[in-house]
């Protein structure tokens, strides 16, 4: 057996958002360690370019590559984002919003959604919504950045962005290749084995070209060209619990205000999502091919545009579930090629962003790797767990009954994790706590409470409290995030103002 | 509406400060009224004794008690405590409640001595760690410290003060302490609810049972019924009243009713089942060594992941802090094998200058402390 080898090149095959944000990571932080990064693209391929919708952590990866956020949004024709608003989940005609922050404040050790329980029958109580500052400034087409002093309400929110993401990839290359990334155009039309080991030594090009490599990230989207054409890795296939298998894009002109939340509206078979940007709106409908017909899942998409389309509606197809390893031999698959989550709660682009730090974090020495992939397959899968129970979660909990889809995934079984962590809520309102994992308890409970999971009861220790200093604690409450809300600037002339996009249409 | 089977009544079953304890956190969690919480001693002629020793964790109870820490240290007779010492077969391993160092520019400080020092005996690369570990190093001087805030300590008490000050609150937060010790429970049903506790001069109707005793064995340890058993003994030092501590809150957390809904039973016990699991682990690791880790998968991930990365991986509800898996994990001979690239990247003398720096700091701290704290003879 050869001796373990330096790891020294680096090659990413396959551009696009996870490409190019796994190059920008692995050379701002690893770049000065004597890394070779090597990114190829072609661009022939097309780009997928899911995940226009983020999650707040996009902030900190950004920040972390030192990107300047006005520049940012600027280039990418980003909106803030405060929230997801989903329309008839719970039951048709229904809104709640999953905001980016609290639910009131805990009294005497209790938590607030207790006190909301107790009352609720109180015409005066109002949603749970009204008690979250960011949903309040979602509603009122509000933005604001979070304070940071704590004892202010406007600190209990983060914000994350939405962005063109066809733009980002390439804001993040000239990034990249300003930190040393060698870009190569080309296609990738083999993967060479090394024999006794099977771990890939290089990948050959259209061209002819063969690009050697120590470690290999596929990139490549469903494609998998590296993870599975080549190591035949498997796949883990989770469609019996989330069925939707197609999804079809198309962006449109805005229209009203511009929203700081991202809604994805339920449909007959699948919802659709409505991402606002600056110069335009993205919109698509994530569907299930045996629910629905292509044709008719188009038309409800593009019978629900609020402007002039602007393309080509494009047809996606996937399977839900993940690669068995996302480590593999040398090769780490991060993005679409690992595995595919709807992006129903903005997932997408965490995943990517999760994949890449945790390599970075665990980054080999030597081609003696195997226990820094177990590892890395140790922590993605529990956030891949995790957060399919969650998108699990919105599909189950629902009194909707008006379509073969809905009766599906109303009655369908469910892993026992998720049915374990559902009857502590409704029994009363206990939310499972843990250390590891996206979704902590505010946005168990915003989509518990959102899609209809009320409590059977509420924590006794609430009738120990004055039924007046607690009619009189919630209407302070209420008030405090209208008003607060009500100060902060629109959301548009927000952007206006401080990062307003180089594109116009 | 109302919550309709509120806890009225809970009985306490135990002695001393573990019993004082459980009553002053149920005391505050379960409010100003309503509930009756009664201790019922469990024999006539038992009197805490010694020192007892407390992880930092601790100040969460003080801070629910709304206890001053001066208060506290005053009655309870109180010295910090930044380290624990284990007795092992090997000797004695010293795990600190603080890290290592600092770490620099994302790189740990463990990777820093690595990259400095290259490869040290596992011996070795302890010694040289433990110089940069404030926590260690106040721990050794062996002297009465002073509490230095920006640190991570718990306490030292006697047992004897600090359960009589915590008595005082509890009853002061209208628990109830009786004179007759337990004689019998009476229980109903197939589940063996408890449904009254009888002392010697009188009987006691109840909701809920924590029984703080001793048990035969860890199998009886769990939520059963309405009845909750918490034997807090360890062999480890520190985890007799963090046992107890993390139950009664996790406990608080679920604040069951009368029903004692059968989610929330599973969920605690499954909670506390990890707990126990770990701290097993960290038992193993010291005191049988690395060859029982086989049928241990978190230890055996911890092990393999630092001996390889020189990383510790943490699972959800850890009981122990990475610096007290890393000492352990070190006093079991095990050296990375390798460490973080990024170490390598600096050059020799930014990294040499930084540890140089925490070298000061450490020394800084430790002559504070002595100028501080008075000698244990002292007192």
């Amino acid at each position: 057996m050869s001796a373990p080898k330096k790891i020294q090149n680096i090659v990413i095959v396959g551009g696009g958002t996870a490409g190019w944000m796994c190059a920008a990571g692995l050379s701002t932080l690893l770049g000065e360690t004597g890394l070779n990064i090597t990114l190829i693209e072609s661009e022939a391929i097309g780009v997928i370019g899911v995940g226009e919708a983020t999650l707040p952590h996009i902030k900190y990866f950004n920040d972390a590559m030192g990107i300047d956020e006005a520049e940012f949004m600027a280039e990418t024709s980003a909106t803030y984002k405060l929230g997801i608003e989903f329309v008839n989940w719970g039951k048709l005609g229904d809104s709640y919003i999953h905001p980016f922050g609290d639910f009131g404040l805990s009294n005497n050790g209790v938590a607030f959604h207790h006190y909301w329980r107790k009352m609720m029958s109180d015409p005066q109580t109002g949603a749970l919504d009204q008690y979250s500052l960011p949903v309040m400034a979602c509603r009122a087409a509000k933005f604001e950045p979070p304070s940071n002093n704590p004892r202010s309400v406007s600190s209990t929110y983060r914000y994350a962005y939405q962005f063109d993401s066809l733009k980002y990839a390439p804001f993040l290359r000239r990034h990249s290749e300003a930190r040393g990334v060698t870009r190569l155009e080309g296609k990738v039309v083999d993967v060479n084995l090394e024999s006794a080991t099977g771990h890939i030594t290089s990948v050959k090009l259209e061209s002819g070209a063969e690009i050697a490599g120590d470690i290999f990230v596929d990139c490549t989207g469903f494609f998998g060209v590296l993870i599975e054409r080549a190591l035949k890795t498997g796949y883990e296939s989770w469609t019996k619990w989330l069925p939707c298998d197609r999804a079809v894009a198309v962006p449109c002109e805005s229209a009203g205000p511009l929203l700081p939340y991202t809604r994805a509206t339920a449909e007959k078979a699948g919802w659709r999502w409505r991402i606002p940007l600056q110069h335009r709106t993205g919109n698509g409908h994530v569907y299930a091919s045996d629910f629905i017909e292509d044709d008719d899942a188009q038309i409800a998409l593009i019978n629900n545009l609020e402007g002039a389309a602007l393309a080509e509606p494009r047809l996606l197809k996937f399977k839900t579930g993940k690669r068995r390893k996302l480590w593999n031999k040398n090769c780490i698959a991060i993005g679409l090629s690992g595995g595919f989550l709807e992006p129903l709660e903005s997932t997408s682009i965490y995943l990517i962003q999760e994949g890449i730090t945790k390599l970075i974090e665990l980054f080999p020495q030597s081609s003696d790797h195997d226990v820094y992939a177990e590892e890395y397959n140790n922590l993605m899968d529990l956030e891949f767990d995790r957060v399919r129970d969650f998108l699990i979660l919105h599909y189950n909990a629902t009194e909707r009954d008006d379509s073969e889809f809905w009766n599906y995934v109303r009655s369908m079984p469910i892993p026992a994790s998720l049915e374990e962590k559902l009857a502590l809520f409704k029994a009363r309102g206990r939310v499972v706590k843990y250390d590891h994992g996206l979704f902590l308890t505010p946005s168990w409970i915003a989509v518990y409470i959102g899609q209809g999971i009320v409590p059977d009861e509420y924590d006794w220790r609430v009738d120990q409290v004055e039924l007046k200093f607690i009619e009189q604690h919630l209407a302070q409450m209420r008030s405090l995030m209208t008003q607060t809300a009500a100060k902060m600037q629109g959301h548009g002339a927000y952007i206006a103002q401080h990062s307003p996009s180089h594109v116009r249409l | 509406m109302s919550a309709t089977h509120p806890i009225k009544s809970i009985v306490i079953i135990g002695d001393g400060l573990r019993a004082s304890l459980a009553a002053a956190c149920l005391a505050a969690r379960c409010g100003p009224s309503g509930t009756r919480i009664t201790v019922v001693p469990s024999s006539e002629d038992f009197e805490d004794q010694g020192e007892v020793l407390l992880r930092p964790n601790i100040r969460h109870v003080h801070q629910l008690l709304k206890i001053p820490e001066t208060h506290i240290l005053q009655a309870a007779q109180g010295r910090p405590l930044y380290a624990v010492d284990v007795e092992c077969e090997t000797g004695t391993v010293v795990l600190p409640f603080g890290p290592y160092g600092q770490a620099y520019k994302g790189v740990s400080f463990l990777h820093q001595i690595m990259s400095v020092s290259h490869r040290e005996s596992g011996e070795g690369l302890r010694k040289t760690l433990s110089k940069y570990n404030v926590n260690i190093a106040l721990h050794n001087m062996g002297t009465s410290l002073p509490f230095i805030e920006k640190l991570d300590f718990g306490y030292r008490f006697s047992r004897l003060n600090y359960g009589v000050m915590l008595q005082n609150f509890a009853q002061n937060l209208g628990a109830s302490f009786t004179q007759a010790p337990f004689k019998a429970a009476q229980t109903e049903g197939a589940n063996h609810r408890v449904h009254t506790i009888v002392t010697e001069d009188r009987a006691f109707q109840v909701d809920c049972v924590i029984d703080v005793r001793s048990l035969e064995s860890d199998a009886a340890r769990g939520w059963r019924g309405n009845s909750l058993y918490i034997d807090s003994a360890s062999t480890l030092p520190g985890l007799e009243i963090y046992n107890l501590q993390s139950a009664i809150e996790l406990m608080s957390d679920f604040m069951p009713d009368k029903r004692f809904n059968s989610h929330e039973l599973s969920e605690f016990n499954r909670v506390m089942r990890i707990k126990e699991g770990l701290i097993e682990d960290m038992d193993i690791l010291l005191n049988q060594g690395l060859g029982a880790i086989q049928t241990r998968p978190a230890l055996r991930r911890k092990v393999n992941v630092f001996s390889k990365l020189g990383r510790t991986p943490t699972e959800d509800y850890e009981v122990f802090s990475p610096p007290e898996w890393e000492a352990a994990l070190l006093s079991s001979g095990l050296v990375p094998q390798e460490y973080s690239r990024l170490a390598d990247a600096f050059p020799a003398d930014e990294l040499s200058a930084h540890i140089k720096s925490v070298e000061a700091n450490t020394q800084a701290v430790l002559r504070y402390a002595k100028t501080q704290g008075r000698s244990i003879d002292d007192q």
